[in-house]
């Protein structure tokens, strides 16, 4: 079995031992039922007490051949509307990217409590995307509004 | 190590009387709501500990009469050892070693607790660790100390068997603290950093290890035996710290690769007694959680017959008792880790188990694994067993997909098959969801877990899919149909659950479309579908809406079933948990079964304008069903019909919108925002449902000039109604209205749902897009959306500009003045104008690009006669952009720069332009590149520079050599920097050889940035 391949079956069991309270990971599913280990399905949770408490917001997960050299692409799907998030759905955040701060110590764990920190803490430093970044520096009621709406469309039961 | 210096005794002793007082106070109970203060005694403990009397205090404290002076003394060896072991000469190591094993047997002796032995075991597993310690066999040795009653020089201990002679001579006291020695040495070594090990460790570890493992041998065997003739142990204590030592030390065994030093065989009979040990009941438990820990590591320690005596202890009286409680809903940890240790052992045996015969041993497990999904409770709420023993199956499935894929191996899969349906029947009972009564009981926490153990059913029935085939679905079928019969919605609610699930493997490709007729033409559904007599609880009607929405390729192949099913659909909006997902499907069916659905229109209509009313019809599901209606309208074989449908919708509208400016007036903001947001975004979703099906027109090449709006049924025939509805709807809700940024995006929608089309209601004349952009009022939030607006306005006519010469201009002008009043005005400045602006221009250029050049004038009828003529300030207001504090204007101005550069330079006016801005732009981006910009920047102004040296390496060089020879002068506002002016050029020499490859180019500019911001530039921060 390859590195990449060892470690997601590692993270996997890790996983399914421990996991933060709302969220979930798992190997995507081929509809012929056959495991696909680089790529995951997460939710990710809003946190409680903030804007995006009650949502559930989806994320696949695609782990490189040289993971976990290099670190996975996280991906909204449908493309979440929040500042540091691409157009494409892909997470601007520095522990996913290889010349940050990843490290191949980092779990899926670890990866996904960080987007769930940055939902609600967004970096006005790197804007991934025009719409929700103008909203959240120039109209904080509106952008509060579209977050709740977003939250209202992605409901977590 | 000055413990005996003589001369600093009055100085030590007032620094002990300190660490007593400090000590005191921070485990003194009036202090602990003080953080604060606590760490302000740590810092000062922690400034003891590492001071050159620490030795002093240490070994002080550990002869003081108190337990938390003791416990500091033994931390404080560990900190000094740490810090200081490299000062000690061997002489002065030997002796740290003899004072410490002194105080151990001394301590141990005295009866000290374990907490304070456990401290000092970690300040002696320190000394085993440090470079040339004085110390090799430190179990053997620290054992005969202890039985000695005082340190034994090492040496002399060789001549003493431990196991013979040594650990019978010991109290169990001193047994147990060898056992906590023991195990902490071996954690610490399995932490152990590679790189600070030398040569000649390994055998020091290896002789440990033997050493580790006989006094396993002896604790168990010892216990074991006693235990077996009759005199049953009340105190377990030794036996577990036994097995973890047994643990600690396996993993030291394979974390120094000693397999072969120590073979599995010598560890055989510490194996068998902690296997043994599982019938000891106060060391039962703790004999479970490591060997189910063992063997998931399958690290080859067991021997058959160790796996066959844990087979043994798994269906004998115990594990029977284990499970006996478990189906009686006893969840306690001990059952749960036989429940562990039950399925470690079947994933161990899983081939085995589903594909060969079974022995009756055998065939008890499998028996266990089905039974456990029927123990009481709900999943993951109550029942903490079921989710576990779901994940053997799904582990199980996904391992014999591997086997039946390969097709040479199918013999036998037959009995696996069987069991693995039988297995999805098991859990079909645990999915079933709790009466609205026990809901009401639950928590969010409860309702989540439960959430999830549903989703790891569908996970499991999706990996048995596979191998069950059809047949899987059509045991949810034949559930589903007699359950509905006789209404037992709960059975229902779970069947139609499962086939929902399903839905992924099936939908697209047929397979199972006669067990869904088989569901959906019963008569039964036809009366749940027609509302007549058959009332569907909210739960169960959610999970079919759910369903219906994931069958929608059987459905489009289904048209029979599109009436009863839209109508199921209508009426499930009404109910607020279906209303979402009810309206997503009403949406996606209508729109791409719209041809099958023209005679149902006037029924939908209706349903709709019963709905609109209702609490439920959010601007989310209004305009979700709506546009499924306009989609249906759109395949009407007339435009009278179609007018005739819109109208009536639009009526209503209107109305609204008449409502929302009333509310307006008087003051009502908020309550006429929401009216004005439901009316423009239902309106807009319209208008995106008539659009026609699949076809986007955006090119017409049919000649330069021409009408862009020519007269058509819709703006000048008696469609000219709906036009004009829309229209008003528009002009009530943007002009003098209180305007937000969903009414703006809103307002967008509707313009752009007639740019892709040729002819419609939402097709309006070219003036009616400008007006709209000039309309709204400079620093709204949501320029951007008006701006990009613009910029599909002028990509649906990019087939033949010269059609919209007028209105481009008019949209480059008002760009224009937005710049020119920020820059006049910065206080004005605004970010998403200047984005939004530059990211238009950046888009027009490719065909847009004449018009824009051929502004190099101030606009007739401009007011500003001071003002630069048009093209000029919008190259300065770019420019300046490229070297703004803001993110997302310095990428837009770096897209346009690109796109600038790429325009055809051979023509006069891009020259003449070219030649002007080039050395301000080279300036530019020197200047940034050195340090100057955001990290985050770079990539963008690379992209630049890459074009501008690919393009215009002649015009560039002499620029771009005067800027980075200029750096650091203060005119430049650089940092000062050790960058010299040979690396300058050197940089500037390897970006020309670079020709503008992205990769080089941009290592280059970061490395440059670097040297100017400095190395240690923390990414993280």
């Amino acid at each position: 079995m390859s590195l990449c391949i060892n470690r997601l079956t590692e993270e996997r069991k890790q996983w399914r031992r421990d996991h933060p309270f709302g969220f979930y990971a798992k190997p995507h599913r081929t509809p012929q039922g056959v495991l696909e280990l680089k790529r995951w399905e997460c939710g990710v949770p809003g946190k409680a007490q903030t804007l995006w408490e009650g949502g559930l917001f989806k994320l696949d997960v695609i782990f490189p051949d040289e993971y976990p050299t290099k670190p996975p692409k996280c991906k909204f799907v449908p493309p979440l509307f929040h500042p540091n998030v691409y157009p494409s759905g892909t997470v601007c955040l520095s522990i996913l990217n290889e010349e940050e701060a990843w490290k191949p110590a980092i779990t899926i764990k670890q990866i996904l409590l960080g987007i769930q920190d940055l939902l609600n803490d967004p970096n006005p430093e790197s804007p991934a995307q025009a719409d929700a970044y103008n909203l959240f520096k120039k109209d904080r009621p509106a952008y509060e509004r579209r977050v709740k709406q977003v939250v209202r469309e992605n409901p977590s039961l | 190590m000055s413990v005996d210096t003589p001369g600093q005794g009055a100085d030590a002793q007032l620094l002990i009387n300190e660490a007593r007082v400090f000590v005191s106070q921070l485990y003194d109970p009036a202090n602990t709501g003080n953080p604060a203060k606590i760490k302000a005694i740590q810092e000062h403990l922690q400034r003891l500990q590492k001071g050159p009397q620490a030795w002093l205090i240490a070994n002080t404290l550990l002869g003081d009469e108190s337990t938390d002076l003791r416990f500091f003394g033994a931390l404080t060896f560990t900190v000094k050892i740490n810090q200081d072991w490299q000062q000690l000469s061997e002489n002065e190591a030997q002796e740290l070693l003899r004072r410490l094993i002194d105080h151990y047997v001394l301590l141990v002796n005295g009866g000290e607790r374990a907490l304070v032995i456990r401290k000092l075991a970690t300040s002696l597993a320190t000394i085993f660790l440090k470079p040339n310690a004085p110390w090799n066999h430190a179990l053997w040795h620290l054992a005969a100390s202890l039985a000695n009653g005082k340190h034994l020089p090492e040496e002399r201990c060789r001549s003493f068997d431990l196991h013979s002679a040594v650990l019978p001579a010991m109290s169990e006291e001193q047994v147990m603290s060898l056992l906590h020695f023991s195990t902490i040495l071996g954690e610490e070594l399995t932490r152990w950093n590679s790189e600070s090990r030398r040569n000649g460790d390994c055998n020091r570890i290896s002789e440990n290890t033997k050493h580790a493992f006989v006094l396993v041998e002896f604790v168990l065997g010892h216990m074991l035996q006693q235990e077996f003739s009759g005199n049953s142990i009340s105190d377990g204590a030794l036996g577990i710290e036994a097995i973890n030592t047994y643990q600690s030390w396996l993993a030291v065994r394979s974390g120094f690769q000693l397999r072969n030093a120590i073979s599995a065989s010598q560890l055989a009979p510490a194996t068998s007694y902690v296997i043994q040990s599982l019938r000891v009941s106060t060391l039962s438990q703790t004999a479970m959680q490591a060997l189910v820990e063992l063997i998931d590591w399958q690290d080859g320690i067991f021997d058959e017959s160790h796996i066959n005596a844990v087979l043994d202890y798994i269906i004998s009286g115990f594990g029977t008792a284990h499970i006996a409680s478990l189906m009686e809903g006893d969840y306690d940890d001990e059952h749960l880790t036989f429940l562990e240790l039950l399925l470690a052992y079947a994933a161990l045996k899983q081939r085995e188990l589903l594909i060969q015969p079974l022995d009756p041993q055998h065939e008890k497990i499998l028996a266990f694994l089905h039974t456990l999904f029927r123990t009481p409770g709900y999943a993951a709420v109550d029942d903490s067993a079921s989710p576990l023993v779901l994940e053997w199956w799904t582990e199980v499935a996904d391992d014999l997909q591997e086997i039946y894929l390969d097709e040479e191996e199918q013999t036998n899969l037959g009995s696996a098959k069987h069991k693995l349906a039988r297995a999805a029947m098991d859990c079909f009972e645990k999915l079933k969801y709790p009466s609205p009564e026990e809901l009401q009981e639950w928590g969010d926490d409860d309702r989540g877990e439960f959430g999830a153990f549903r989703r790891d059913v569908c996970d499991f029935l999706l990996a048995t899919y596979p191998m069950l085939g059809v047949e899987l679905v059509q045991v949810f079928q034949e559930r589903a149909v007699s359950s509905l019969m006789q209404q037992d919605w709960g059975t229902f609610e779970a069947a139609i659950f499962c086939m929902a699930q399903l839905s992924e493997a099936v939908d697209e490709n047929q397979h199972a479309d006669e067990c869904l007729n088989a569901i959906f033409f019963c008569d039964d559904f036809a009366r749940l579908c027609g509302n007549e007599g058959t009332a569907i609880p909210d739960k169960p009607r959610q999970t079919l809406v759910d369903m219906l929405g994931k069958y929608q390729s059987y459905f489009e192949r289904t048209h029979a079933l599109l009436p009863r099913m839209l109508t199921f659909l209508f009426a499930s909006l009404e109910v607020g948990s279906c209303a979402p997902v009810a309206s997503k499907s009403i949406a996606h069916l209508c729109k791409s079964c719209r041809n099958a659905l023209t005679f149902e229109l006037p029924a939908f209509l209706d349903q709709f304008e019963r709905f609109r009313f209702k609490p439920m019809a959010t601007a989310l599901t209004m305009e979700k069903v709506l546009e499924g209606i306009a989609a249906i309208i759109q395949t009407l074989p007339t435009d009278d019909e179609k007018a005739r449908f819109l109208e009536r919708i639009l009526r209503f509208f209107r109305e609204q919108a008449e409502l929302a400016r009333d509310e307006a007036v008087h003051e009502l903001i908020e309550p006429a925002r929401a009216r004005a947001q439901l009316v423009l975004g239902c309106v807009a979703s319209i208008g995106k449902g008539l659009r026609t099906d699949g076809e986007i027109v955006l090119d017409s090449h049919d000649g330069e000039s021409g009408d862009p709006c020519p007269p058509t049924f819709w703006n000048t025939g008696d469609g000219a109604v709906s036009q004009g509805l829309i229209m008003q709807c528009m002009q009530l809700l943007m002009t003098n209205f209180p305007i937000d940024v969903t009414i703006i995006e809103a307002a967008c929608d509707i313009l752009k749902s007639g740019f892709t089309e040729k002819t419609g209601p939402y097709v309006f004349p070219p003036s009616v897009a400008v007006n709209f952009v000039k309309s709204i009022p400079l620093g709204s939030a949501g320029t951007d959306m008006v701006m990009g607006t613009a910029s599909a306005f002028l990509a649906c006519h990019s087939a033949h500009p010269q059609r919209i010469q007028e209105e481009t201009i008019a949209l480059i002008i008002h760009v224009y003045e937005t710049f020119c009043w920020m820059h006049e005005k910065p206080e004005f400045y605004d970010p998403e104008v200047a984005n939004s602006g530059i990211d238009f221009l950046t888009r027009l250029l490719p065909k847009y690009y004449p018009f824009l050049f051929g502004l190099t004038s101030i606009p007739q009828n401009s007011t500003h006669a001071d003002r630069p003529p048009v093209l000029q300030a919008i190259l300065n207001f770019t420019l300046l952009s490229l070297q703004g504090p803001e993110p997302l204007p310095l990428r837009s101005a770096s897209q346009f720069w690109v796109s600038i550069l790429n325009l055809p330079y051979e023509e006069a006016d891009i020259q003449s332009a070219l030649r002007d801005s080039i050395p301000a732009l080279c300036r530019i981006l020197i200047t940034q590149i050195a340090g100057r910009c955001a990290r985050s920047d770079l990539e963008h102004l690379c992209e630049v520079l890459r074009r501008l040296i690919f393009k215009q390496q002649g015009l560039a060089r002499p620029h771009l050599t005067a800027t980075l020879a200029d750096l650091g002068n203060d005119h430049t506002n650089q940092t000062q920097s050790s960058v010299s002016p040979e690396e300058r050029q050197r940089f500037l020499a390897s970006l020309l050889a670079a020709r503008g490859a992205k990769a080089q180019t941009t290592q280059l500019a970061r490395s440059f940035w670097l040297k100017y911001r400095g190395t240690g530039f923390d990414y993280i921060g």
